[in-house]
This record gives C-alpha cells, structure tokens and sequence, in this order.
C-alpha cells in the first residue's frame, strides 16, 4: 500500500508540473506561433502539438518556472511553427546540413580557444549564429537532452540533429578563433 | 557535467531568447494585436487539458501494474501464513477489498454501440445534436463540428463555460476521468446518464449515449439539475423541424 501511495504521489506532482507548465506558457506559446505563422486557428493546433512533445520530455524540466523551462518551450514551439509553415507551403526547403557533408575544418574546444577572453565574446558570437544551431546547442548545453530527445523535439532526424549540433559548435568556435586574432 | 564553455554558450543563447521575445511582443503589439487576442482557443484548451489527464493516466496504470505485482505476492504470503487461521468467508473479504481499494479511483467507461442499431461512422449536418435549453445568461462562444465531433461551448459573463460535445461512440476514448470525483448513475428521458461532480467543487459532468452517439457536457459551475435539464434538452434541429413541418 505504501507503494502505491508512493506511485500516486509521484503521478499527482507530476501531472501538477505539467497543467502548471500550460498555464504558464500557453500564452507565450500562442505567440510565439503566431509571429511565425500568422494564423490564430493554426497557431493554436501548433501550440497543443508542441505541448505533446513537451509531455515527452516533462522529466529533464526540474524548474517549470525556471528560464531553461521557458526556453525550452520556446524553442519546441518555434520549431514546431516553422516545420508546420513549410509543410503547409509546400517549400522545397533543402537544409544546407543534409545536402553536404561536414568539411575537415573540425575544431574542438581546446585549452588554446577556451580562455576568458573567449568566453567574453560568446553572447556576440551567438548572436551571429543561425537559429536552428542555437536551438540544438541550447537544448544540448542547457537541458541536457540526449540526441534523440533533441530530434524528436524539433522534428528532425539524428542524423540531421548531429550534424547541427557538430556544425554549431564548429562555426561558434571558428568565429570565436578568428575574433581572438583580429 | 557542463563545461564552462557549454554554460556560456547556454546563457548567452537564453539572453538572445530573451531579446527574440521582447522583439516579438514588440512586433505583435504594433501589429495591433492585444493580450486578450492571445488566448487559447476553448476546444484545443480542452484536448490539452484531457491530454494531460491521460498522459498521467497512463503512468499512474505503468506504475499500478508493478503496484499490483508487488501487492499481490505480498497478499499470497500473508494469505499463505493466515490460511490456518481465517475462514474462506474472511479470506473472500480481504481479496475483495484489496480489489476494490485498486480500482475504485479509477474508473474506465466503455460504449458500446447497440447491437439492434446500424452503427454510426460519422457526424453530417443532419445528424448534429445541440441542446435547446442551456441557463439565463449563457451564450454560444464556440462551434465546431467535422465528421467525428461536434463541439459546443457556452460562457456566461463571469467566464464560467458549458461544454457540449458529440462524438461517434469509436472515436470516443474509453478513459474518463473520474479522479476525485462523486459518480452517480441517473435516469433520465435519453435512459440511464453517468453523472461525476467534483468533490469539493461544482464542476461536473454527464455523459450518455443516445441515437448512435456519445454525448458530454461538462459544466464548470452549475448545479446538477441544471446540467441535466441541459442534457435532456438535446435536440436534433434537422429531424424537429423536419417533423413540424
């Protein structure tokens, strides 16, 4: 019995951290969608199919009012708007990551690159980045999502999840390098 | 464990969220669009909400199958040492119980069609169900009907809502939630409606089937008479007028 009292108690917080969670952001989620979509109906159906993926990963949120929680949310949402958009547009939309390959220019964040100066330049580099590599690499770095979690939250495949994260972290680290010569 | 780099890296992208949203509220009000435009829509606000019941549903039926492994082997070893001493009666008491403590919160509704009755597949413009009777200061907010659902809401001015929907009884999920809620079987002319009120609220909800379909109204502040009185209502205004005529 005490098992079971254990289990529902688990459930109960549960369930209050995800209606807390709607509550919360539903709104914001509504606009998000909306800025990108333009359409109240559509952005609603956007709204309620990201918060289906968002159920999914309920157990990496801790804080729902916490800023990685907003953040998180955000980004599903955005992404799930900007899929839907080009679906409905019928754009052929051919993702620079899935027609080639990666260039040998690896770089890895080594004790050379990783100094303060360089960490001082990260927000400004950032903002240089395109969306879709920030959201893999927030969602890597802040909610510590696996690759799967990460595809399936923004309705990519792994494939194209890992390339994203690879070349994100290749082009922030390439723009960084060079600023430090400048 | 995150390195500084990937913490930077997180931040400085949280900042840049932080700017995109400024720039967003900023666009949408020069736009025109105010808060109140930016509301959940009744019918998706409802599925979301029916979502999570049921997402949770589903852990807590995970977490019960385990519960229930554990608790009945260790029924069979108390029933094991107790055998000697207890009754087949007292035996049947303690099982039954034990039963009911697992499924009384819970509660599952299957529909079932009516077997002397051609089944249903879909809703049509002659086959839509509305009440004719809903409470002085109610009015129609939201309508929607597609070949499987018909969906009707009704707000008063202090926001308090009635929910009206029909739907095909195969697309009718068998889970309704009755979580702290008091169930109560009720006749009525449509014959027998379930009846589930909140504990400590006046948020209820009946639910029946009737000419092929499965109908639900939920209400989120109106006394249990009235929301019968609602359902009893129910009328389909194609075969009304049809026959006045």
């Amino acid at each position: 019995m005490l098992m079971m009292f254990m289990t529902m108690l688990d459930s109960d917080e549960e369930k209050q951290k995800i209606t807390t969670l709607y509550e919360l952001y539903c709104n914001l989620m509504l606009k998000v969608a909306f800025s990108v979509v333009r359409d109240y109906d559509l952005s609603n159906d956007i709204v309620q199919d990201s918060f289906y993926k968002i159920i999914k990963v309920i157990d990496n949120i801790d804080d729902v009012y916490s800023k990685r929680a907003r953040n998180l949310v955000v980004i599903i949402v955005k992404n799930t708007a900007i899929n839907e958009l080009g679906r409905r547009n019928r754009a052929i939309m051919l993702d620079f990551d899935e027609v080639s390959d990666l260039k040998d220019d690896h770089v890895e964040p080594d004790d050379e690159v990783i100094n303060s100066f360089v960490l001082d330049q990260i927000p400004k580099k950032i903002k240089q980045l395109p969306p879709k590599y920030r959201d893999v690499l927030q969602l890597k770095f802040d909610c510590e999502f696996s690759n799967v979690q990460i595809a399936e939250v923004l309705g990519i495949s792994q494939e194209l999840c890992r390339k994203r994260l690879q070349r994100g972290r290749q082009l922030l680290l390439k723009s960084m390098k060079e600023g430090e010569l400048m | 464990m995150r390195n500084d780099f990937e913490k930077n890296v997180a931040n400085a992208i949280s900042d840049q969220i932080d700017e995109e949203l400024v720039q967003i509220e900023d666009e949408l009000k020069n736009l025109g669009y105010d808060e109140d435009f930016f509301k959940m829509k009744s019918k998706t606000d409802k599925q979301i909400r029916h979502h999570i019941n049921q997402a949770n549903k589903n852990t807590v039926h995970r977490h019960w199958s385990i519960a229930r492994i554990a608790a009945s082997i260790i029924l069979v070893i108390v029933i094991g040492f107790s055998v000697p001493y207890i009754t087949v009666e007292a035996f049947r008491t303690t099982f039954n119980e034990f039963i009911v403590n697992v499924f009384d919160t819970y509660s599952v509704v299957i529909f079932e069609n009516d077997d002397t009755q051609d089944e249903v597949t879909y809703i049509d413009e002659n086959s839509v169900y509305v009440p004719s009777y809903v409470p002085d200061g109610y009015v129609e907010v939201e309508n929607n009907v597609d070949e499987f659902v018909n969906f009707v809401v009704y707000e008063n001015e202090l926001g308090y809502k009635i929910h009206f929907s029909q739907q095909i009884i195969n697309e009718v999920g068998n889970f309704i939630d009755t979580e702290n809620r008091i169930i109560e079987n009720i006749d009525t002319i449509f014959g027998e409606m379930m009846y589930a009120q909140k504990t400590e609220r006046m948020d209820a909800f009946v639910t029946f089937t009737y000419d092929g379909y499965v109908f639900y109204i939920d209400v989120d502040n109106l006394s249990k008479d009235e929301l019968v009185k609602v359902a009893e209502s129910i009328t389909n205004e194609v075969v009304e007028n049809a026959q006045n005529e």
